[in-house]
């Protein structure tokens, strides 16, 4: 238990890209969770949902502004989520989402 | 052949992309959610049905796949990048796991289990608040959709069904109905839903297909056959036109084509006015933009090359070197007498580096960004600069300084400059000696001590977006105040006007490199207040190139006084004034 908790890594985050947590930000999203050994979690508003998941992230409705929890539970957690972070505040590097 | 029986009745909707039409109609009705079979199936059948489900998910991806090749060579955007989605949905076992277990456990049948699972989602999707994320639900019907044709063995119902041209009609359209529909049998869309911003809208522009959405009830009404006249650059429908209605349309269509002709004329020419007085159109990139997109408009060189992506792509810090070799390779590109304008760094804000860990700021936009970052972290400030006067050697190169706010900030930033000559001078390293430095003015206290920022820096450029949003203390992307971000605020005029002729007052060049510089009513305006040069987006080129070419220097003179006189009204009151006096000077520009 302690072994586990220990790479366990959390990081709020905000989703400021203009048009929100569809399906272009989800994929990006979900290819760089996928590349990592660890369990990823979105958790918004109370609803945890994987973060390995295209389909389970579009469903939180996310838009621009909403306050995301990410939580990895993992070998590569801390990496994982420095990843997801940047990722999520350079606003998926899409820049249609940009301004 | 054409059925115009009926009474002529007018539609309003949004103009998702440009262009007239007119045709014969054929409505695409979208029918699968009533289609769809649902039958028992016996146990023993569970596997094969589960076998038949993965078969069609197999040949949905491959038929997304060549979809997503198909437009990307038709389109030079990033849509195809919505198909790659729909592959990793198809590709997420949650989702094939869901249609397994409905076979499973209620023993239907495949194309009723897809159906099920697809419905549950986008009962979700249409209960979000957000209006583009619950339009999202498309995606999600598009993939169902397509995966239950699959699995009837039915093939693109649209694409088989329309053999000769035609203007679609429908509820709505998905992308991939969108793209897989012939393209040169299709003249023009026009559906009961769907906003500007739906991929079925974004594709119809990346196309050049004309089209109107989001009517209400066209489909309803419309039958095959009937006549049709769509103008997706005013947003309207016609159905049963009369005479009078076809001739209007035929005269705007021709309007439009001889209007984009003689944007291709005015390519290779230089921007001036129609009495040849020079107004240089320059262009606003990022690493990302390739020399032949500049030439494709006509640009006459870079008024902001926004050197943050570079950090943005590697996503740190690029050394000094591989700063140099960028910041060369662009003004390498450009003519010999075409000048490029670096920004140094601009991050900060929404835009913060994931290596620097730095504490999150309670107000991004009023904290430690872009020249204040720089101050406080001399050594980039350093690496970047150096980077800068090297690449000096290779063409006509300036450096921006983006958000000073208080004069120390340009002095110190001109004495970090000079030590870093001085360090290149050591080193026997070549510059420009003589290279311009100008200040970026788009906080309103800049704008107010202009004065004293032009005595120390050789140019202003005045950076519209963040200028409006300090001064009208407006994010303009939130919603609920975005009404108040308003570009021809008498304030903000004002300011503008300021910078300027503090600006003039010692010989420093005015550019104009915000969004305003690109609308060509703005742009006139700040024409006769006396911005010397504009820096834009560069497919906004052409226009704003065509439109200068019509007007005559002192038309934009006398336009800046009468709007000097006019600071008591509303912002919407002036720029409709100066909107109306354009459209009487270029009366066929399509604004």
């Amino acid at each position: 238990m302690e072994d586990l908790a220990a790479r366990r890594v959390e990081r709020k985050v905000c989703l400021s890209n203009k048009y929100g947590l569809h399906i272009r930000p989800a994929s990006l999203f979900t290819k760089v969770a996928s590349r990592y050994n660890a369990d990823v979690y979105v958790e918004k508003e109370g609803t945890v949902v994987s973060g390995k998941s295209i389909l389970a992230l579009m469903t939180l409705g996310a838009a621009c502004g909403t306050e995301l929890l990410l939580t990895a539970i993992g070998e590569q957690s801390s990496e994982a989520i420095n990843e997801l972070a940047g990722l999520v505040s350079r606003k998926f590097d899409i820049p249609e989402e940009q301004d | 052949m054409r059925s115009n029986s009926g009474v002529m009745r007018v539609f309003k909707g949004l103009p998702a992309s440009h262009g007239q039409v007119a045709g014969t109609v054929y409505v695409f009705r979208k029918k699968w959610r009533e289609q769809v079979p649902e039958y028992d199936i016996s146990a023993v059948l569970i596997s094969s049905e589960i076998e038949r489900l993965q078969e069609a998910f197999t040949l949905t991806r491959h038929q997304i796949h060549s979809l997503s090749a198909e437009l990307c060579k038709r389109v030079s955007g990033s849509e195809s990048a919505t198909f790659e989605g729909h592959v990793m949905i198809l590709d997420d076992p949650v989702v094939i796991d869901k249609c397994q277990n409905k076979i499973k456990e209620q023993l239907c049948n495949a194309e009723w289990a897809v159906h099920s699972v697809v419905s549950e989602y986008a009962a979700i999707f249409e209960s979000m608040e957000d209006e583009y994320l619950r339009e999202r639900v498309n995606d999600i019907y598009d993939i169902g959709s397509r995966l239950i044709r699959n699995l009837l063995g039915v093939s693109d119902m649209a694409a088989s069904l329309v053999t000769k041209p035609c203007i679609i009609v429908a509820e709505e359209l998905s992308p991939s109905e969108t793209i897989s529909l012939p393209r040169h049998l299709i003249m023009g869309f026009a559906t009961d839903r769907g906003s500007l911003t739906s991929h079925a809208s974004l594709i119809s522009r990346a196309l050049g297909i004309p089209a109107v959405v989001g009517i209400g009830n066209l489909s309803e009404i419309a039958a095959n056959g009937d006549y049709l006249l769509v103008d997706g650059t005013s947003g309207t429908v016609i159905l049963h036109p009369d005479q009078n209605a076809i001739d209007e349309l035929n005269k705007a269509a021709e309007i439009n084509k001889t209007f984009n002709i003689s944007l291709e004329e005015l390519k290779n020419k230089l921007g001036q006015t129609k009495d040849n007085v020079r107004v240089p159109l320059i262009a606003n990139i990022d690493s990302g933009t390739t020399i032949s997109d500049l030439e494709a408009v006509g640009a006459e060189g870079v008024g902001l090359y926004r050197s943050e992506y570079l950090w943005l792509a590697l996503n740190r810090e690029p050394t000094e070197d591989e700063q140099t070799e960028a910041y060369t390779r662009a003004v390498r590109a450009l003519e010999p007498d075409q000048e490029i304008t670096i920004r140094v760094l601009d991050l900060g804000g929404d835009k913060i580096i994931a290596n620097s860990k730095k504490p999150g700021e309670a107000n991004p936009f009023l904290g430690n960004r872009s020249i204040r970052y720089l101050l406080r972290n001399p050594d980039v400030f350093k690496r970047q600069l150096r980077a800068v006067l090297r690449s000096s050697v290779h063409g006509k190169l300036q450096i921006m300084y983006p958000m000073i706010t208080v004069l120390e900030e340009l002095r110190e930033t001109n004495q970090i400059l000079a030590e870093c000559m001085d360090e290149l001078r050591r080193e026997g390293r070549g510059f420009n000696e003589n290279i311009k430095q100008g200040v970026m003015v788009e906080v309103p206290g800049a704008a107010l001590i202009a004065d004293s920022l032009a005595v120390e820096s050789d140019f202003f450029s005045i950076g519209t977006n963040d200028l409006i949003q300090y001064t009208l203390a407006v994010d303009r992307l939130n919603e609920s105040v975005a009404r108040l971000y308003q570009p021809a605020h008498p304030a903000v005029l004002q300011l503008i006007d300021m910078t300027i002729k503090a600006g003039h007052a010692h010989n420093s060049k005015i550019t104009v490199c915000g969004e305003m510089a690109s609308d060509p009513v703005m742009a006139v305006l700040l024409y006769g207040m006396g911005v010397d040069e504009f820096s834009m987006t560069p497919n906004m080129i052409p226009l704003v190139k065509k439109v200068f070419s019509c007007i005559i220097r002192d038309d934009a003179l006398q336009l800046a006084a009468e709007v000097r006189g006019m600071y008591a009204q509303e912002a919407s009151t002036l720029y409709q004034y100066c909107k109306e006096k354009l459209l009487r000077l270029v009366p066929n520009v399509p604004l």
